[in-house]
C-alpha cells in the first residue's frame, strides 16, 4: 500500500527534521543532567518508556504541541468540566492492572489484559493533530497502533456493522460522574469502516511516555479527523454491535453533536462557527488557524463519506 | 456614624485598589507567561467571570441598604458598577482584539453563528448607558430619568445569564451559581418594593376614608412606620 503523509500542509509549518530532532537531543541531554543532579526530571519525553518506539506512518511532520499543554488542558467530564480541575482530579484514577472487556458480535469475546493487548500490538509513535469541537486544537505524538489491526484479531462477524466503546464507570473516583451532565458512562462509537481505517488508532502513551490520567490513560481512541469527543478515554469495553451506537455527546444534544462528528468548517455548530481553531499554546497575539475539512486527512478518509450529505450527517 | 469623612475616602481606595487586583494579577500571568495553554480563552474568561461577581456586588448594594437600613452600601454603588464596565470592556477587547485579531471577516464569521456571542454584545451595549451616565452630574442632570435608566441594569444582568447559559456545553453549575444569586437580590429587592407599594396604597386606602367622613382631621393613618432605608 502507498501510504503518503499529507501534501497540503504549508512550508512553514513544517520543523526542520535536523532542529526537531536535535530539540528532542537537547531535552534528551537535559534530562539527564537533571536526573544526574536529582532534580526533577521535567522533559521525561524522550527517556519515558515509550523513547525508542518507532514513527509509524501517517505521522505528520509538524511542530508538536508543548506537552505541558497538552497535559493541563483537558475536557474530561467523568472528573470535572473545567479543564485545570479534571487535570487534577484524572490523578486518582488507578489504570493498573487494566482489562478490557470484548462484547457482541465477535468470535473472541473475553476479558483481555491490558499488558496482552500490548504485547499483541506493537507500539508505534504518531503525530497527529487534534480538533476539539470547542474550536481549539493542537497537535500531539501519540503512542498507540492502528485500532483495525487489534479489531481483526477479535474476529468480529458478518453482523459487526460498528463499534461501541466505553469509559469506566467510577463515581467513587471520577466525581464527575455523580452528577448528571451526560448520561453515564460514557459511550462512543464508530461505524466499522471507520474503525478499521488506517488512521484510527489506540493510544496507550503521548511524547515518549505513557498518557498521563487526564489524557485518557491507559487506553483511548484516537480518531484524528474526527472532533476530540469522538476520542473516547479509559476504554472498558468495545463492543461489536449491528445498529449505530447511541453515544454520549449524541444523547446529551442531538441537533448538536452527530455521531459521525467529522471535523467540518462549513458545518457550524448550532452555538458556534467551526471554521476557526485557536492552537494550544500559540501566543496571544497568534491568529486563529483556519480548520480544514477532515482535520486534514480528507485525502484519507473523504471516501469513507461519498454520497452522504455532510451537512445532515454532522 | 462610626466613621468619619477622611475614613471613608481611605476605605473607597482600599476597595478600589481591591477591585483593580484581578486585572493586576492576571496582567502579572500575561507577562511571566502562566495563562496556562489557551492564555486568550483565561482572559477572556476571566475578565467575564469579574464582571459577573461585580455585577452581582453592584445589585447587591441596594437589598443590603434595604434590608440593613444602613445607608453606607450607596457610597459603593457607583465604584462597583464602574468596576463591572471595566471588566466587562476588558472581556469585550480581549474577544475584539486578541480573539478575532481584530478582524472584520473572523467577526462577520463567528458573531452572527453564535447567538451567546450576540447576547454578550447586547449585555455590553446595556451597560455603555449607565457607564456614561455614571457621574454625579448626568444623575442630576437627568433627575428622576436617571432611576429610570439604569434600571437597565437588572436586563443586562439577565442578558449576562443568558449569555454565559447559552455557551455551555453540559455542566451548568457555575451560571447557576450566578443566576441563583441574582435571582435572590433581585426577589429581595421586588418583595420590599411590592411592600411599600402595599404601604403607600393602605395610607390613600385611609385618607379617602377619612375624607368620607368629613373629619376635619386627617389623623394619623393606621399603619405608620419607617421602613428601613427610608423611602428614598
Amino acid at each position: 500500500m502507498l501510504i503518503k503523509t499529507k501534501a497540503n500542509i504549508l512550508s512553514s509549518e513544517i520543523t526542520d527534521r535536523a532542529v526537531f530532532e536535535s530539540r528532542r537531543e537537547f531535552i534528551k541531554a537535559a534530562t539527564a543532567l537533571s536526573a544526574g543532579l536529582m532534580l526533577p526530571s521535567l522533559g521525561q519525553a524522550a527517556t519515558g518508556k515509550y523513547a525508542d518506539v518507532p514513527v509509524g506512518p501517517y505521522s505528520a511532520e509538524l511542530p508538536v504541541t508543548d506537552r505541558e499543554d497538552v497535559a493541563n488542558y483537558t475536557n474530561y467530564y467523568e472528573f470535572s468540566s473545567n479543564k485545570k480541575d479534571s487535570t487534577v482530579l484524572a490523578g486518582a484514577l488507578k489504570t493498573k492492572p487494566w482489562s478490557v472487556e470484548v462484547a457482541g458480535e465477535t468470535e473472541k469475546l473475553g476479558v483481555y489484559n491490558l499488558e496482552d493487548i500490548l504485547k499483541d500490538n506493537p507500539l508505534q509513535e504518531r503525530i497527529y493533530r487534534f480538533r476539539c469541537v470547542e474550536a481549539w486544537s493542537m497537535v500531539v505524538p501519540w503512542i498507540g497502533f492502528p485500532l483495525g489491526d487489534m479489531l481483526k484479531r477479535f474476529k468480529p462477524t458478518s453482523k459487526a456493522k460498528f463499534i461501541e466503546f466505553t469509559t469506566i464507570y467510577n463515581p467513587e473516583i471520577m466525581v464527575g460522574q455523580r452528577s448528571a451532565g451526560l448520561d453515564w458512562p460514557y459511550v462512543e462509537g464508530l461505524r466499522i469502516d471507520e474503525a478499521m481505517h488506517p488512521l484510527t488508532m489506540m493510544v496507550t502513551g503521548m511524547y515518549g511516555d505513557e498518557l498521563p490520567n487526564q489524557n485518557g490513560a491507559p487506553l483511548r481512541l484516537i480518531v484524528p479527523w474526527k472532533y476530540g469527543f469522538k476520542s473516547i478515554k479509559a476504554i472498558v469495553k468495545i463492543r461489536f454491535v449491528e445498529a449505530m451506537p447511541e453515544t454520549a455527546w449524541h444523547k446529551s444534544a442531538p441537533n448538536e453533536y452527530g455521531f459521525y462528528a467529522n471535523v467540518n468548517p462549513d458545518v457550524s455548530h448550532p452555538r458556534w462557527s467551526q471554521s476557526r481553531e485557536r492552537m494550544l499554546g500559540s501566543s496571544i497575539f497568534t491568529k486563529k488557524r483556519k480548520t480544514e475539512k477532515f482535520n486534514g486527512y480528507g485525502a484519507e478518509v473523504a471516501e469513507l463519506y461519498s454520497g452522504m450529505d455532510l451537512k445532515r450527517y454532522f | 456614624m462610626l466613621f468619619g469623612k477622611k475614613h471613608w475616602a481611605a476605605i473607597k481606595i482600599m476597595i478600589f485598589l481591591l477591585s483593580l487586583m484581578p486585572f493586576l494579577l492576571m496582567v502579572n500571568d500575561a507577562i511571566n507567561d502562566r495563562l496556562g495553554a489557551n492564555p486568550i480563552e483565561t482572559l477572556h474568561f476571566g475578565f467575564g467571570d469579574w464582571t459577573l461577581r461585580f455585577l452581582c456586588i453592584s445589585l447587591a448594594l441596594t437589598p443590603i441598604k434595604m434590608v440593613t437600613g444602613r445607608v453606607w452600601p450607596m457610597r459603593f454603588r457607583r465604584m462597583m458598577g464602574l468596576f463591572t464596565f471595566f471588566y466587562a470592556s476588558l472581556h469585550f477587547l480581549v474577544y475584539i482584539l486578541l480573539d478575532l485579531s481584530l478582524s472584520w471577516e473572523v467577526f462577520k464569521d463567528e458573531v452572527p453563528k453564535s447567538p451567546y456571542i450576540l447576547m454578550g454584545l447586547l449585555t455590553y451595549l446595556l451597560l455603555i448607558p449607565l457607564a456614561v451616565t455614571s457621574t454625579k452630574n448626568m444623575q442630576k442632570r437627568l433627575g428622576r430619568n436617571w432611576l429610570k435608566l439604569h434600571r437597565l441594569v437588572y436586563l443586562a444582568g439577565l442578558t449576562a445569564l443568558l449569555h454565559y447559559f447559552w455557551l455551555v456545553k453540559a455542566d451548568y453549575t457555575e451560571p447557576l451559581i450566578y443566576a441563583g444569586v441574582i435571582g435572590i437580590l433581585l426577589t429581595i429587592r421586588t418583595a420590599v418594593y411590592c411592600w411599600k407599594k402595599r404601604f403607600i396604597n393602605n395610607r390613600e386606602i385611609h385618607k379617602k376614608r377619612v375624607e368620607k367622613l368629613n373629619i376635619s382631621s386627617p389623623g394619623k393613618p393606621r399603619f405608620h412606620f419607617d421602613f428601613p432605608g427610608g423611602e428614598k
